[in-house]
């Protein structure tokens, strides 16, 4: 899968399912940690998203701030595993 | 799956169960501390250490063997708040310490956790962060090698008795959930204030206070893990404790079907046994459909921590924990209901069932938070 193809569909799971349709200005470089769209709540959704979507397993030590703190990181962090798949 | 068990197994079940039916619970003073006897005891006896590596001292069972054999403590304890204060300090502090501390740690506190000598207790829950558990406020600060550690943790089991803690404080605001990390931290330490125990509901004998930390400066290696895994760990633990503490509750539901079926034969009403109205043995019914359910839902979800995948794995520990601290709650209310007005007197040893359940709805997750994961598992 290309990481544009992989970007765009993270970016419509965090607008719709994370922002409820509110996306706003949401960008790729948005820190969604630092802004609280990523926590304890919604992390769980995101894992079972990419694992169920991109047909990754995501190691519980990969579960680090700089593979979820923005949509950019998300799709590098995908495309990673797919390579080393 | 096989869900019968081998000789070893119930013979375990069968010696857990006669251990808390005859523990000696004298209650003048405190049960949870190393100067217990009681606790001691349950230590020799292996409850400490029950998730724990054999290689590092502990029974070293899997989480099925696990369940079964809390299911016997809840069935035999006369006392649930001593079963739970002891499988609280097992699964959410001594098992995670085992497996993510240094080996300094290890071999400092561990033989200590599982013979009785120390009491544990897990500090995550803050006033502002209960259900939104990785929301902290408590936070550590690298200083050279030390971190020193300010904030406040709320209801935290054991805290009050505790010798050491596993704490949960933010040390990287930015990043949320991930920027949280775990610390074993003596309560010793200069900086460590234990409050006083609450007067809450049930779980009479195992106390929950707050702990406050001022500026407490510890070792780097008391870090768990790396920086950022708190949630991690916190997880994991909580695969533990969501299973094996609530086979205790299997265990009491059940003491309370016993107890409400030899009481429904007993009793009689209208010259007839209670339990000939079909309002009762219909009830009884529902009791035993009740608990059967949940007892299999549990030993599914302990099988899948195994052989499945973490995603499902989660989401059947989460519906156990659900179903199970439900079921406790109208298991005891049906109880009550059947054992009429003496239902409801404290001495007959049935009302508090009511008061020990309520609780298993609230902690390790609320039922809506488990709803929530259940949920968030299916893509929803
Ligand atoms: C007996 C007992 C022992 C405990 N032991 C410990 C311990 O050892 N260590 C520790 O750290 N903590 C402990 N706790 C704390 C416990 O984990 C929290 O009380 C629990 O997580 C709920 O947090 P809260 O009390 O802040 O309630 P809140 O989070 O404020 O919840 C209040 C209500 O809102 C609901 N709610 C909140 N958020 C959501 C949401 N997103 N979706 C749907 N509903 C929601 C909740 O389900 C609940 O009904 C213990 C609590 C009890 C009662």
């Amino acid at each position: 899968m290309e990481k544009s193809k992989v970007k765009a569909a993270i970016y419509t799971y965090v607008a719709q399912e994370l922002l409820h349709g509110n996306a706003g200005d949401l960008r790729e470089d948005t820190p969604l940690l630092d802004l609280g769209v990523i926590d304890s709540m919604s992390i769980q959704k995101v894992i079972v998203f990419f694992e169920s979507t991109f047909h990754v397993k995501i190691p519980d030590q990969e579960v680090r701030p700089e593979n979820f703190s923005s949509i950019e990181k998300m799709a590098s962090f995908i495309m990673s595993l797919n390579a080393n798949a | 799956m096989d869900f019968s068990w081998s000789d070893e197994e119930q013979q375990l079940y069968e010696r857990t169960l006669a251990f808390f039916s005859h523990l000696k619970v004298v209650t003048d003073k405190p049960l949870v501390s190393r100067t217990s006897d009681v606790w001691r005891a349950m230590g020799e006896f292996g409850v400490l250490g029950v998730a724990v590596d054999a290689s590092h001292g502990g029974l070293g069972l899997t989480p099925l063997q696990t369940v079964h054999m809390t299911e016997a403590i809840g069935l035999g304890i006369n006392n649930f708040g001593l079963a739970f204060a002891a499988l609280a300090h097992a699964f959410a502090c001594v098992e995670p310490i085992a497996k993510f501390c240094t080996p300094e740690i290890r071999e400092t506190w561990l033989p200590r956790l599982l013979s009785g000598d120390a009491v544990g207790a897990n500090a995550i829950t803050e006033a502002e962060a209960g259900s939104d558990a990785f929301a902290l406020h408590t936070e550590a600060v690298r200083d050279g090698s030390d971190y020193v550690i300010s904030g406040v943790k709320s209801y935290v089991s054991n805290g009050p008795a505790s010798d050491i803690l596993l704490v949960y404080a933010s040390t990287n605001k930015n990043a949320g959930l991930l920027g949280v990390s775990a610390f074993v931290i003596p309560t010793n330490m200069k900086g460590v204030t234990l409050g006083k125990p609450f007067d809450g509901m049930g779980l009479d004998c195992a106390p929950i206070g707050p702990v406050y930390f001022d500026a407490c400066r510890i070792p780097g290696s008391s870090l768990l893990g790396h920086e950022g895994s708190g949630a991690q760990i916190f997880r994991h633990s909580m695969q533990w404790e969501r299973t094996g503490l609530f086979g205790a509750y299997v265990g009491l539901a059940q003491r309370m079907l016993e107890r409400s079926i030899v009481y429904a034969k007993e009793r009689i009403q209208g010259d007839v046994a209670i339990g000939k109205h079909q309002a009762i043995s219909h009830r009884i019914a529902n009791m035993q459909t009740r608990i059967e359910s949940a007892r299999c839902l549990l030993y599914r979800a302990a099988w899948s921590i195994t052989h499945e995948d973490r995603n499902r794995s989660e989401m059947l520990v989460s519906s156990a924990k659900l179903h199970v601290s439900e079921m406790a709650v109208s298991t005891a209310m049906d109880a009550i209901a059947i054992h009429g007005g003496m239902g409801c007197m404290r001495d007959v040893g049935i009302e508090c069932a009511l008061r020990d359940s309520i609780p298993s709805t609230i902690f390790s997750g609320t039922s809506d938070i488990q709803r929530n994961a259940i949920a968030a598992h299916l893509g929803l």
